[in-house]
């Protein structure tokens, strides 16, 4: 019964320990984090291992845990070294945790439960790992669209500040399927860069596709129709 | 002779009292209007102006001639061709005369880059006669609608 309340107090703990890791982790440097982990974790197990005196084994498994924890974290930024998905770092974690969970609860066969905590943990580190590579994924994603929308502006701009439009020859305005042709890049993410205050040119794809002028106001509230996406005032 | 002579002068009276004289009236004031803007004739555009116009347009609100003049007429005059006008409702009475309804118009864009357009909207333009007699446009509104490219 002790031990399984000690089992109780160890997942919990390792459960809020590693919560409040993760809101803290944004700025935390691997060291630091490895360091706070392992220093946590130690505690906790030292305390649970040694049963006469619980305030040493938790002194002893914190510095222990924490120094461990501080050379994995200095380890994981080491230039050219290859880093684990966040699926196979969430799998290793739950297998070692529920494993270790597992063969405390189960006294009778300490093997079968640390089979049986490994798989239910390594399933449920891989399902947080997935998710946690998913908002990573998606945030490259955003990322690397609003670089592009970037670079496209500034090539814009920089291809009328040499003049090289050779589309308005003779001073006449180009039709717009020569304007949505010159244009149209492909599939941009126009609804990304759409929020976007300065007029990228796959907004101003977008507009024109759409059969509309973009409004090179938009921003100015001193300008009729300041705030309008596409252009309004014509008389 | 002098029967109708005395007709003639009746019913010139009449004609000049008349609410067709009055509803020419505001037409002939709005198609030198609109006439100024096609020709891009800025000088007899503000002069149609009354010292104390108001003009609003969607957010915006110019008050004065100097004001209106500075931000819609000139900002809009190279912008603009072929402007035109359906009018809706109209009334007119001694001193005042309005014409509402909608206007299509050619977009002439500064970007090269983008392609023809056409503007449509709503119109109201109220006129008051001033204390010289002369008709000046006292308050302008528009509300345009979204400037759509041309095939």
């Amino acid at each position: 019964m002790k031990t399984i309340r000690n089992s109780v107090v160890l997942i919990v703990t390792a459960v809020l320990l590693g919560q409040s890791i993760d809101m803290q982790a944004q700025s935390w440097t691997p060291q630091t984090k490895g360091a706070v982990i392992g220093a946590g974790a130690g505690a906790a197990a030292g305390a649970i291992i040694n049963e006469r005196n619980r305030k040493v084994g938790a002194l002893i498994g914190g510095v222990a845990g924490g120094a461990a924890g501080y050379a994995i974290g200095k380890n994981s930024t080491r230039p050219g070294r290859r880093h684990w998905s966040p699926q196979a770092k969430g799998t290793a974690i739950g297998v070692a945790g529920g494993a270790a969970a597992g063969a405390i609860i189960n006294k009778r066969n300490r093997a079968v439960g640390g089979l049986i905590g490994g798989v239910a943990g390594g399933a449920a580190g891989y399902a947080i790992g997935k998710h946690i590579d998913n908002k990573h994924k998606e945030a490259a994603r955003v990322a690397a669209a609003q670089a592009e929308a970037q670079r496209e502006a500034e090539a814009r701009a920089a291809e009328r500040a040499r003049g090289t439009n050779t589309d308005n020859e003779a001073g006449s305005q180009p039709t717009l399927a020569a304007y949505r042709s010159r244009n149209n890049r492909g599939a941009e993410p126009t609804a990304l860069v759409a929020t976007k205050p300065a007029l990228a040119p796959a907004y101003v794809t977008n507009m024109t596709n759409m059969g509309y002028l973009p409004n090179e106001t938009l921003g100015d509230p001193n300008a009729p129709y300041g705030m309008s996406e596409y252009r309004r005032k014509s008389w | 002779m002098k029967a109708f002579i005395t007709m003639v002068l009746v019913s010139s009276i009449f004609s000049a009292c008349s609410p067709t004289g009055d509803a020419n009236r505001v037409q002939e004031l709005d198609r030198q209007f609109i006439d100024a803007w096609n020709n891009k004739n800025a000088d007899k555009i503000n002069g149609f102006l009354a010292d104390d116009v108001d003009f609003i347009q969607g957010n915006v609100h110019f008050k004065g001639k100097a004001d209106v003049s500075k931000r819609w007429v000139q900002e809009t005059l190279p912008t603009l061709a072929n402007l035109k006008t359906n009018v809706v409702s109209s009334t007119t009475d001694t001193r005042t005369a309005y014409e509402a309804g909608t206007f299509a118009v050619d977009v002439l864009t500064n970007n090269p880059e983008q392609p023809r357009a056409f503007g449509e909207g709503n119109f109201i333009l109220l006129w008051k006669k001033g204390d010289d007699g002369n008709w000046k446009l006292s308050y302008a509104q528009l509300e345009d609608l979204p400037v759509q490219a041309k095939n």
